[in-house]
């Protein structure tokens, strides 16, 4: 074997081992979000999801006339500035993150949605607020990152919906909350014999 | 001779920390978080009904109504499905994070607010740190949990009833007072239901009541605790006597009732608040 071949051999070996190193580098600290989510200092579960259809949202107040056009959606056939609603109950200490936003649009306004805390004495947040976009029919839009904890003792949760236009153009098909659960588990030492 | 002995251990080496890997990018990249093609669905029944456990039976598609999907619904399906790949509320999404400010769309801002403090001097009976010792059986149960129900959610048993929203998550009817309003309770299975508490505006002489109902789904029922709003002195908060009634959800539907008893925004139901223990 020659000067030249021991060169070409010792590249290509070279190559290989940094690919392998690279690849176990990128094994033991992966670039997509782990399964446990460090947030603030707490460990916090992959995603759960609390996904209601707009189907099920009544309104706020008896002035409303509201229609099913199918598909697990709703439109308002009157007063589309009032507000429908339905109850959101999420395990006490999960986090809620994400308001996800399912609708048909064929209007030039705009729908919104968000999240309301109450606290029973006339006090109340808006945690988040999503819209829906365009005029193309079914869509989704998603919320800025929420980061609330949820304590059902001091609160309740409420999802709204507001239409903004009557009629079949604007209609919410549904809402979709996106929340982690707190990691509090034991953690046991190792036990090893020697 | 040396070197080449060298250079092919090197050799073979590389090549086996390349086969390893390969083989754990694989493995990762088929045991990926992100949702993956839809899988024929299979639900635990049992005792031959589709809602009890025990035995695999392939799902019965029910159908809401006959409305096929045309050709543009599927076509939006497909666009939503794409929207939907690395989005932020989905594991495995590595961009930024978009935080922004809150508009408030619920109501304006500055109307009269109750003040709690004044009824939560001392710990309650539906505080993990006002438990009643009788009420207790030690480790068998856990802390409390609450189910806290918005009284602007509840909507009226019968189409006769008028409400309206005065703000602040509460809710009042203008018409056919007497009539009841209502909205499912879901607690776990095998909790235990220790105490109901109601969140009100009342500024009237008379009432409103709450309480709990189990229906069995063939006209029977019972209904487990009663509340009472009391006072005239707007806000205000009353607690259940204890109830200790463990849930079931295979038997029973569970439901929160409210009924007004006066039409007007002088008696409004702003919340109800359930404290259960888990077993």
């Amino acid at each position: 074997m020659n000067m030249r071949k021991y060169r070409l051999a010792w590249i290509v070996t070279g190559l290989l081992i940094a690919f392998a190193l690279l690849g176990q580098s990128a094994i033991a600290e992966p670039t997509s979000a782990p399964a446990a989510a460090t947030v603030a200092g707490g460990y916090w579960s992959t995603f759960r999801y609390e996904y209601v259809a707009g189907a099920t949202f009544t309104p706020r107040t008896s002035v409303v006339e509201w229609r099913y056009p199918g598909g697990g959606c709703i439109y308002a056939a009157s007063n589309p500035l009032q507000i429908l609603n339905v109850p959101l109950s999420l395990p006490q200490g999960s986090r809620i993150d994400y308001l996800r936003i399912f609708f048909y649009d064929t209007s030039a306004d705009q729908s919104n949605a968000w999240i309301t805390i109450y606290d029973g004495a006339g006090g109340f947040t808006d945690l988040t607020h999503v819209a829906s976009t365009g005029t193309a029919g079914y869509g989704t839009a998603l919320s800025p990152f929420v980061g609330h904890i949820v304590d059902n003792a001091s609160h309740s949760y409420v999802l709204n919906w507001q239409p903004n236009v009557a009629g079949s153009s604007m209609q919410l098909c549904g809402l979709r909350v996106a929340y982690r659960l707190p990691f509090d588990g034991t953690f046991l030492p190792i036990v090893t014999k020697r | 001779m040396h070197k080449r002995r060298a250079m092919w251990a090197m050799i073979v080496l590389a090549l086996l920390l390349s086969g390893v890997t390969f083989t754990v990018l694989a493995e990762q990249v088929l045991n990926s978080s992100e949702e993956g093609p839809a899988r024929p669905l299979t639900v635990v029944v049992g005792e031959n009904e589709p809602d009890m456990d025990s035995r695999l039976a392939p799902v019965t598609e029910a159908v809401a109504e006959p409305r096929p999907l045309s050709e543009q619904e599927a076509v939006e399906g497909l666009r939503m499905a794409a929207l939907e790949e690395d989005a932020p509320d989905l594991d495995g999404y590595t961009g930024p994070r978009r935080q922004a400010p809150v508009e408030i769309f619920s109501e304006p801002e500055g109307a009269e607010r109750g003040d709690w403090s004044e009824f939560f001097l001392e710990p309650q009976p539906d505080q993990d740190a006002g438990a009643l010792e009788q009420n207790d059986v030690g480790a068998a149960w856990s802390a409390f949990r609450y189910e806290y129900v918005a009284g602007a959610t509840f909507t009226p048993r019968t189409s006769v009833v008028e409400w309206r929203y005065p703000g602040g998550g509460c809710i009042y009817a203008t018409s056919n007072p007497l009539q009841i309003l209502n909205l499912p309770l879901s607690l776990p299975q095998g909790s235990r239901i220790d105490y109901l508490r109601i969140f009100f505006y009342d500024t009237s002489a008379d009432q409103s009541d709450a309480w709990i109902t189990i229906y069995d789904g063939a006209g029977g029922f019972t209904d487990l605790t009663h509340v009472a709003s009391t006072g005239t002195a707007g806000y205000g908060t009353a607690l259940s006597p204890f109830v200790g009634h463990v849930v079931n959800n295979a038997n029973q539907s569970y439901v929160l009732n409210w009924r007004p008893n006066v039409a007007g925004s002088s008696m409004q139901l702003c919340g109800l608040r359930v404290a259960y223990r888990l077993p």
